[in-house]
């Protein structure tokens, strides 16, 4: 399947469209807000919304494999665990809106709570991609292993000079908030090394698709590290550009759905 | 009503999803000028070769897609392809 066919699908256009909407959505809060409250709580429109969208998207994707299929049980995995990230990014943005429609809020053992099914989310994720590795078996090549590793590494080690080890240091966070932000960036890593790993000895012509997820993964590992360096700082708040990192992770990740599917369908 | 080589075909690629594993034998006899009620084992065998195995290939790889390909073309061979 060539490129051009798959940026004209609709379901293409429509991710690279909501990217592109929230965008210009965040540029212009910042731009013409004026720092007011709202204009950071607005945010979460283009922001839930981009992960409803992949969500919605990786539904259609397993409906067209099939559950019992090969690459249905892969992708229900993944779907599985952006179910939960789904979950736990919508308990912060209705939190906002019940805030704003009547000055309630979620209750408390929900809020304070969605790091676990962030956390799991991440495990259903990496079994997904466990299972199609163990799947696809490859001649072992030591050069792509050794990209795998190097790219691995130092995002690893960038990491954990810029946030990890401050994390670690820092008295502003909680020993539980310092486990989970740690956990995600971590997590992001292996992640990443795994969706690359697959990508590379998959072949270049064949897995486009998982070149897409992993540019994903490290879009949520830029997201997750930048967040954390400024929430160190004290300087992040809601409607911060970094989140837009976040979007590009959760868009990104149906659009790697989507070629997979696109790319099957080719062959029917 | 399709073959009985090209039912064979169709029932060991059923792990792709059946709508998949009828759909990648259709095009791939197609593409060899045949069709599933007329295949017979020897044009299963070419369509492995121009369609198939490429496809199976975006699924499990080069060399599971190799392994499956070559089981394959070994019973379509016991079946009378040569």
């Amino acid at each position: 399947m060539r490129m051009s066919e798959y940026l004209k699908d609709r379901i293409t256009l429509v991710l690279v469209g909501w990217g592109l909407f929230s965008a210009l959505f965040y540029l212009m809060m910042l731009a013409f807000g004026n720092g007011e409250e709202w204009t950071a709580d607005a945010t979460y429109l283009p922001y839930d919304g981009s992960i409803v969208i992949s969500f919605i998207v990786l539904l259609l994707v397993v409906k067209f494999y099939g559950t019992k299929a090969f690459e249905g049980k892969v992708w229900s995995l993944i779907l599985i665990g952006l179910s939960l990230w789904m979950v736990a990014e919508v308990i912060w943005g209705l939190d906002v809106l019940l805030y704003n429609l009547n000055g309630s809020a979620v209750p408390a053992v929900l809020i304070d709570n969605t790091d676990y099914p962030f956390l799991a989310g991440y495990i259903f994720m990496a079994l997904g991609f466990v299972y199609k590795a163990f799947n696809t078996p490859s001649e072992s090549n030591l050069g792509k292993a050794f990209i795998v590793f190097v790219l691995a590494g130092t995002l690893l080690i960038v990491s954990a000079f810029l946030v990890l080890l401050p994390t670690m240091e820092t008295s502003l966070f909680s020993e539980s908030e310092k486990f989970f932000l740690i956990a995600y960036i971590v997590l992001d890593i292996v992640l990443f090394g795994l969706g690359l790993a697959i990508a590379l000895y998959w072949g270049t012509e064949v897995s486009k698709g998982w070149h897409i997820l992993a540019a994903g993964l490290l879009c949520m590992m830029i997201a997750d590290v930048g967040y954390t360096a400024l929430d160190l700082r004290g300087i992040y708040f809601d409607g911060s550009l970094i989140e837009l990192a976040w979007v590009a992770a959760y868009l990104l990740i149906g659009l790697a759905a989507n070629y997979q599917k696109k790319l099957h369908e080719s062959f029917m | 009503m399709a073959t009985k080589a090209c039912v064979f075909v169709q029932d060991e690629l059923m792990f792709l999803g059946d709508i998949l594993s009828i759909g990648m034998v259709k095009k791939g006899l197609e593409r060899v000028g045949s069709s599933p009620d007329m295949a017979t084992p020897k044009e299963l065998m070419k369509a492995i070769d121009v369609h198939i195995e490429p496809a199976m290939v975006t699924f499990v790889g080069p060399v599971k897609a190799r392994k499956i390909a070559l089981k394959l073309k070994d019973n379509l061979t016991r079946m009378g392809a040569n």
